[in-house]
């Protein structure tokens, strides 16, 4: 997985994130979940406490769905269309997941090398894996320190207000840094990022195994609908 | 003579926005200067007079943060520029160690083979090899520091641009910067450097012009004497100014009655709460004492503060305050409450304490007390950093037995730095221990009645000895 071309896990990651948006059968669902496990399994960087999270985070949410099903079931909703709607956070997260364990600096460089984003885009991406952890920890300090202060965590607005200006100076303290230390499309790039037919082979294997997932639960139960026209 | 890198005629910007008001207000008067090859040139001036500005306007980045526009000309080479910022992290444009060293190469343009060879030559320089897969955020601020600098060394710029970049460091910092300044210099002789700093006096003579900021404008001087330091060498002769050192009036021992103690401390690491790898910390804070820590950048000195005030979470040991035992953080309301009437804490970044509102809307303390009179009716996201380090000191409960500053000097002229002087021995003096995390060598041998050495291994006493009163320089 280490030496896939980023472009190839983001292709099947946003494929798989947006066929489970709009198919509404629970088997082919769980079959397309259980594809992303396989391969967040074998992904020797994000295994095994990434899975833990992806299908934790999923069931969790999945059960809040199902609860929100049950208590406010839509008018005409049947019962199998509701197992979709909870099985369906797995997946989106097994494949999220999956693709943040793709090198955050080389996927970056895939948004401006392969997807012809803007470098801007591409650094803002960076500055943002580097930046988000530092507000987390910015935001418990800041908590602990209205508490001993007051007693209280503090209003919301106060709490936001000192996060959003960090975070507003980290993006414009990037965007000097990107300036001052001269970023130009004219640049090179150090290390290659070619695509491979590894990288032909790998979209096509899980897209091919997404398919025939999807046709073989459509033969197990003739008759049920892949697709029913909304979203 | 040489033609001019930089070179201002009845030059000064101004926001834009102003114009949009329909008059132009430019940030100083109109300017004419020249700086050629070979100067090394140093801005001083008062905190909030606009000297980073001024970087900035020369550099060519202003508009990169707001609107400008500007009076006159300004015209510069298009030679290789490098700019180094008071935060050396405020550099890192990646996320890996390597990635920033092999960034700006890239941006010039080199052949990924040259690129990796002239990455290899700065780590080892700075010694950074075994650091390469690191990421920048996990480094510590001396590490961070030192691949700032490799990655500035690597980019090999002819005009060098400084802001403020001796402010964050400890002595052994400084040494590293000097070096790398000096080892730049002697390779660009034709090269052009302009720095920003309140402490001409740790530059030691390395600047052979310099601009005051006077009357609202900057006025070029010539000598440290200028600068109001008791020197009359030029500067390129100069060295640290030749003011007679003050000795230290009383032995470095605290006396009175304990308010808070460490007991077999031992420090957790940010994130996952590992062990940091150090001697246990036994400490007693006391009444009406100013304890000083100094150390390195990196050691754990705001960690340790953030210990002390329950902030943070302590991997072993405990923090006594009266009848309060910490190790962690308090859970309930009730026991942040009987904690927050016994300790205060100014944090390093102090816009975390600030809220909605206006400077005079930050109860405690009136802040007109800490030089903030002009801009009660500003947003303290406004200010500038020193005057934000000011105002986060206002707020601290003045009733508090425990005050923990996290590096209050940093960001403040000579002024200001007085002013603080005079806050934290008005508060030792009214019975408050007060703890301090300072890095400035004299700052610390004058206020500390009890002063600390802690080098992340170990927290050990530190013999106190003269000091040198910059502060005091242009009284």
């Amino acid at each position: 997985m280490k030496n896939l071309h980023p472009a190839a896990l983001t292709i099947v990651s946003l494929l798989f994130i947006i066929a489970a948006t709009v198919v509404h059968d629970p088997l082919v669902i769980g079959g397309w979940s259980l594809i992303a496990s396989a391969l967040l399994l074998g992904c020797r960087f994000a295994a095994p406490r990434a899975w833990l999270i992806a299908t934790g985070s999923g069931i969790l949410m999945g059960i809040g769905l199902g609860v929100n099903h049950g208590l406010f079931p839509a008018p005409g909703a049947d019962p199998y269309r509701a197992w979709a709607h909870v099985l369906r956070p797995i997946v989106l997260i097994h494949w999220s997941l999956f693709l943040s364990s793709a090198d955050p600096v080389l996927w970056a460089e895939s948004l401006h090398r392969f997807w012809r984003l803007p470098l801007s885009w591409t650094y803002g991406a960076q500055a943002s894996f580097r930046f988000l952890p530092l507000l987390a920890e910015d935001k418990a300090l800041a908590d602990n320190w209205r508490r001993l202060r007051s007693g209280r965590k503090g209003t919301i607005v106060s709490n936001l207000i000192p996060l959003l200006v960090s975070a507003l100076r980290s993006g414009a303290q990037s965007a000097l840094a990107l300036e001052a230390r001269g970023l130009s499309p004219a640049r090179t790039w150090r290390r290659p990022m070619k695509w491979k037919a590894q990288d032909t082979f790998y979209v096509a294997l899980c897209l091919g195994a997404g398919a025939a997932w999807a046709f073989a639960a459509f033969k197990l139960r003739s008759g049920i609908r892949l697709w029913d026209g909304a979203f | 003579m040489a033609a001019p890198l930089i070179e201002a005629r009845a030059w000064a910007p101004y926001p834009s926005r102003a114009e949009a008001g329909g008059g132009k207000n430019p940030l100083w008067t109109p300017l004419d200067f020249a700086f050629r090859p070979g100067d090394r040139v140093l801005l001083d001036g008062p905190s909030g007079c606009g000297k980073s500005t001024f970087l900035l306007a020369l550099a060519g980045l202003l508009s990169v943060q707001r609107a400008w526009s500007e009076t006159g000309e300004l015209r510069r080479t298009d030679r290789r520029r490098g700019y180094l910022f008071q935060n050396p992290a405020d550099r890192f444009c990646t996320v890996k160690a390597e990635d920033e060293l092999a960034f700006g190469l890239e941006n010039r343009g080199l052949p990924p083979a040259e690129i990796d060879r002239l990455v290899a030559e700065a780590a080892h320089r700075f010694g950074l090899e075994t650091l390469l897969d690191r990421q920048v955020n996990r480094l510590s601020g001396g590490e961070q520091q030192r691949l700032a600098l490799a990655a500035l060394w690597a980019e090999d710029p002819e005009i060098l641009f400084i802001d403020e970049a001796m402010s964050q460091l400890d002595a052994a910092g400084r040494c590293i910067l000097l070096a790398a300044y000096d080892h730049w210099s002697y390779a660009h002789p034709e090269g052009l450097a302009v720095a920003v700093d309140h402490r001409a006096d740790l530059w030691e003579g390395r600047f052979t012009r310099v601009l005051r900021w006077r009357d609202g404008s900057w006025v070029e001087r010539n000598k440290l004497g200028d600068l109001g330091l008791k020197t009359t060498a030029p500067i390129r002769d100069g060295g640290r100014p030749s003011a007679p050192p003050a000795p230290h009036p009383k032995p470095n021992r605290a006396s009175g009655t304990v308010v808070a103690s460490c007991e077999r401390l031992v420090l957790a690491r940010p994130g996952g709460g590992s062990r940091w790898n150090h001697e246990p910390i036994d400490l007693k804070l006391r009444a009406g004492n100013i304890h000083v820590i100094t150390g390195p950048n990196g050691a754990g000195k705001s960690m340790l503060l953030k210990t002390i005030a329950g902030l943070a979470a302590a991997h072993s040991g405990e923090v006594r305050h009266g009848p309060i035992t910490l190790r962690k953080p308090p859970r309930t309301k009730k026991e942040w409450k009987a904690l927050g009437a016994r300790v205060s804490m100014a944090l390093q970044n102090p816009e975390l304490q600030f809220g909605a509102g206006l400077v005079k809307d930050h109860d405690a303390d009136p802040p007109e007390n800490l030089g903030l009179r002009e801009h009660l009716g500003k947003s303290p996201f406004e200010l500038s950093l020193g005057q934000q380090r000011r105002l986060s000191l206002s707020m601290l409960g003045a009733d508090r037995p425990l005050l923990l500053l996290d590096e209050p000097f940093y960001g403040q002229d000579r002024g200001n730095t007085r002013i603080l002087i005079d806050y934290i021995r008005e508060r030792a003096a009214n019975g408050t221990a007060v703890v301090l995390v300072c890095h400035d060598e004299d700052l610390s041998h004058a206020l500390a009645d009890e002063l600390f050495h802690w080098d992340g291994m170990r927290l050990s006493r530190k013999e106190r000895k003269p000091f040198y009163p910059w502060w005091e320089a242009d009284r």
